[in-house]
């Protein structure tokens, strides 16, 4: 039975891992630019999730961007990612002072008679459509957005790093040029966090928020 | 009680003594039995999740996922069940669309439970993670088959942003560098200091490149008698006789006529968009077509009672504006070429200028007015000479108090029209041509006796007649004046012509003389190399005109 929802589940998980790898790009994208990690004119608007939304134009950075999404994407096909983290850092102290975590929850996975247990119990909505999805996320990237007004004005140059955290049943084989990291959390006492929207398709779940760090 | 419940809640775990949570066993989980001990972590874990709506980063960092988001699914309602944090919990989960749930501020009615709460949790959560490795391997909570959880990161940093670093996208860099001389540009006009800066980063000439001697120049104010084609030919015109002198090569080639033994003074020319033919208007108020490759004229248009001293193509009409105040488009296709009469003058026309696009036609004239038409000549192309549809212009400015000659478009801000007055107004009024709205207006020390746009940075170019013989560089829109060459002629500039690459500017003026000033630098970015591209093939693209014999 459970290899028989697998198939099911086959092209779907695939669809899935689209969307939520190109919400990365784009939500990555977009915090890069909201919170001036990049200049404003290495962006350029396109079109999306019915949002004007910026897109690096920067070659390298988009180079590098795809790599880890790229990664991600194996990763979210294994669903063995369960969280990504968008650090932003001090350049100079190397102090992390933003932490956007996305939380990827894959649903009806791994689990044995719970998972369809809950999801009969909860009554969850089968089938969402892409469209819907599609609604969620723009809910989110306008969130993203507006969090600009509450988040504090970075006077230090930052810069970002992107952390996967994984979780198998087996040791994960560490793909080439990965490594271990720290979990840049930012200073006890002095972060707060704002819970953004979430969003999921049939298969995943996401859920953002955002930390940061606040003066004394 | 914080404190009572930190000092319990141990590695993150312990809450059962959170104030929250009254019952935890009690509570209706719909946890399986599989997971006994997870279970109850997970569940005081959601309860304090429900308390601050905050909590998570804190609970979770040391589970494993999917444990986590089960957990809370489960535990709001285990919170609802259980009663005891279940009113504050329903405000925190009531999210705004733009406002999130901020975890230390939602709700005054939460604010010290709920305060304490997140920051024992984030105590707690601090703890753990900070030694992260020992609680990955106590992460399991004693449960064989707990999933390893690792956090990666890719080894390689963030590309450093290309304005710190040289070997940065090109484009980029290219575009920034554009924008800050842009910037300086402006800056330079605003102060003096400031001027300084943007000439050390601007070379600006004092000497024209090049200088041509023209003989017999006609030093008349009203007459148009230079043109620089976009095949890089100079036209230009000696009394009777039209010279081309090729950019390229330097040759110098002359349009004569062997058939006739008089020939009428040259007023006007104009080249075709597309470089093919020359247009030359002259006293007797013929306008003649001239293929300058074989030297031939192609047409005599005749028509005009007086001389035609403005001349401007659109495609295969060429307008010609005459001293007795009345603009013709002539069809150079159709035998009877004259389509259109456009009367909007009553003095001689010297100023005439398609819109780039061909939608509008700008005119100026000896009675002070601008007028702005449209473009489309409607039926006029079926009709009949007797019939001629005359329409008025679009708008008409009476704001110039001397002769209009100087007309210019600008070539990046399609609907702007730059237009100079005479030695009585010397002065140069910006016009909205959708509007017909006058957008500014820039006093000047001279007549104005052409206009010229760049088309590479936000500048238009005047040039000037007595007393100082000079032209000024203006950045549009700030006004401010760029760069200016005082005695650029021994005599009044009386017209100028821009080079296909839009870099130098040729002024000829009544000491019969054409200097060629490099004054602007081409921006090689790929975007404007593309649009060059683009143009030149759209240029080739075109059907050349066809005329009729």
């Amino acid at each position: 039975m459970k290899q028989a929802t697998r198939t099911n589940q086959a092209i779907s998980l695939k669809g899935s891992t689209k969307i939520v790898t190109e919400f990365f790009e784009y939500s990555v994208n977009s915090i890069l630019y909201q919170r001036n990690i990049y200049p404003p004119d290495d962006f350029r608007m396109v079109k999306k999730y019915g949002l004007p939304m910026l897109i690096t134009a920067d070659e390298e950075l988009k180079a590098y961007l795809e790599t880890i999404l790229k990664q991600v994407h194996e990763w979210l096909m294994q669903k063995t990612i369960t969280r990504l983290v968008l650090a932003i850092t001090s350049k100079e102290t190397l102090e992390t002072v933003e932490r956007w975590q996305f939380d990827i929850i894959t649903e009806d996975e791994n689990g044995t008679g719970e998972s369809s247990g809950s999801a009969a119990a909860s009554g969850k909505p089968k089938e969402k459509t892409e469209k819907e999805v599609q609604v969620e996320i723009r809910e989110i990237m306008k969130q993203i957005t507006a969090s600009v007004t509450f988040l504090p004005v970075l006077e230090e140059e930052c810069s970002f790093t992107l952390l996967a955290y994984t979780s198998t049943q087996d040791p994960l084989p560490l793909p080439e040029k990965w490594n271990d990291a720290d979990p840049h959390l930012i200073d006890k006492g002095k972060v707060e966090q704002v819970r953004l929207r979430s969003f999921s398709t049939n298969v995943h779940k996401m859920e953002a928020m955002v930390a940061y760090r606040v003066g004394e | 009680m914080a404190l009572d419940s930190n000092l319990g809640g141990g590695g993150g775990k312990g809450d059962l003594t959170n104030p929250f949570i009254t019952k935890p066993q009690a509570s209706p989980m719909k946890r399986p039995p599989s997971r006994p001990g997870s279970a109850m972590s997970g569940h005081s874990r959601s309860g304090m999740g429900i308390g601050g709506g905050s909590m998570d980063i804190v609970g979770d960092r040391d589970e494993g996922m999917m444990e986590r988001g089960r957990d809370r699914s489960e535990g709001e309602k285990g919170a609802f069940g259980g009663g005891a944090g279940g009113m504050k919990f329903s405000t925190g989960r009531n999210l705004d669309r733009f406002i999130p749930s901020r975890s230390s501020s939602v709700d005054p009615a939460l604010a010290a439970g709920d305060m304490s709460n997140y920051s024992i949790s984030n105590d707690d959560d601090y703890m753990t993670n900070v030694s992260l490795a020992s609680t990955n391997a106590s992460d399991s909570n004693g449960q064989p088959g707990a999933p390893h959880t690792r956090i990666l990161s890719f080894a390689a940093a963030p590309p450093s942003s290309s304005s710190h670093n040289p070997h940065a996208t090109s484009h980029l860099s290219l575009s920034r560098q554009y924008t800050k001389t842009g910037a300086a540009g402006k800056g330079a006009a605003a102060g003096s200091s400031a001027a300084a800066a943007g000439k050390s980063s601007r070379k600006f000439p004092q000497t024209p490149d090049r200088v041509l001697d023209a003989p017999g120049f006609m030093d008349d104010y009203y007459l148009n008698l230079i043109s620089w084609s976009c095949t890089n030919k100079v036209a230009i015109a000696l009394v009777d006789t039209v010279y081309i002198w090729n950019a390229e090569t330097g040759d110098v080639t002359g349009l004569h006529t062997s058939t006739e033994t008089e020939l009428p003074v040259v007023t006007s020319l104009n080249w075709a968009s597309d470089g093919s033919y020359l247009a030359v208007g002259n006293e007797s108020g013929s306008v003649e077509i001239w293929d300058t490759d074989t030297a031939k004229r192609i047409r005599n248009m005749t028509g005009h009672l007086a001389r035609v001293p403005s001349l401007s193509w659109n495609g295969s009409v060429v307008s010609s504006g005459c001293r007795d105040g009345s603009i013709w488009h002539h069809d150079v296709r159709v035998q009877n070429h004259k389509v259109q009469e456009l009367r909007g003058h009553n003095a001689e026309v010297c100023g005439l200028a398609w819109r780039g696009d061909g939608q509008f036609l700008a005119s100026g004239g000896n009675d002070n007015i601008v007028n702005c038409w449209d473009g489309r000549i409607g039926q006029s192309i079926i009709s009949n000479d007797v019939n001629l549809p005359s329409q008025g212009p679009k708008w008409q400015k009476h704001n110039h108090t001397a002769a209009v000659k100087a007309l210019a478009w600008c070539p990046w801000q399609n609907s702007l029209l730059a237009t100079g007055g005479g030695t009585s107004d010397q002065t140069i009024h910006f016009w909205s041509s959708t509007t017909g709205a006058r957008v500014s207006s820039l006093p000047t020390s001279s007549q104005v006796t052409s206009l010229v746009w760049s088309p590479h940075t936000k500048e238009i170019l005047s040039t000037h007649g007595y007393p100082d013989n000079h032209w000024t560089l203006w950045s549009y829109p700030s006004l401010s004046k760029v760069h200016e060459v005082t005695g650029a002629h021994d005599k009044r500039i009386l017209g100028s012509g821009v080079s296909p690459d839009g870099c130098t500017v040729v002024t000829g003026a009544a000491d019969e003389s054409l200097k060629f000033w490099k004054i602007w630098e081409a921006k090689a970015t790929p975007k404007q190399k593309m649009m060059e591209r683009d143009e030149n093939g759209a240029v080739r693209n075109k059907p050349s005109v066809s005329m009729w014999r």
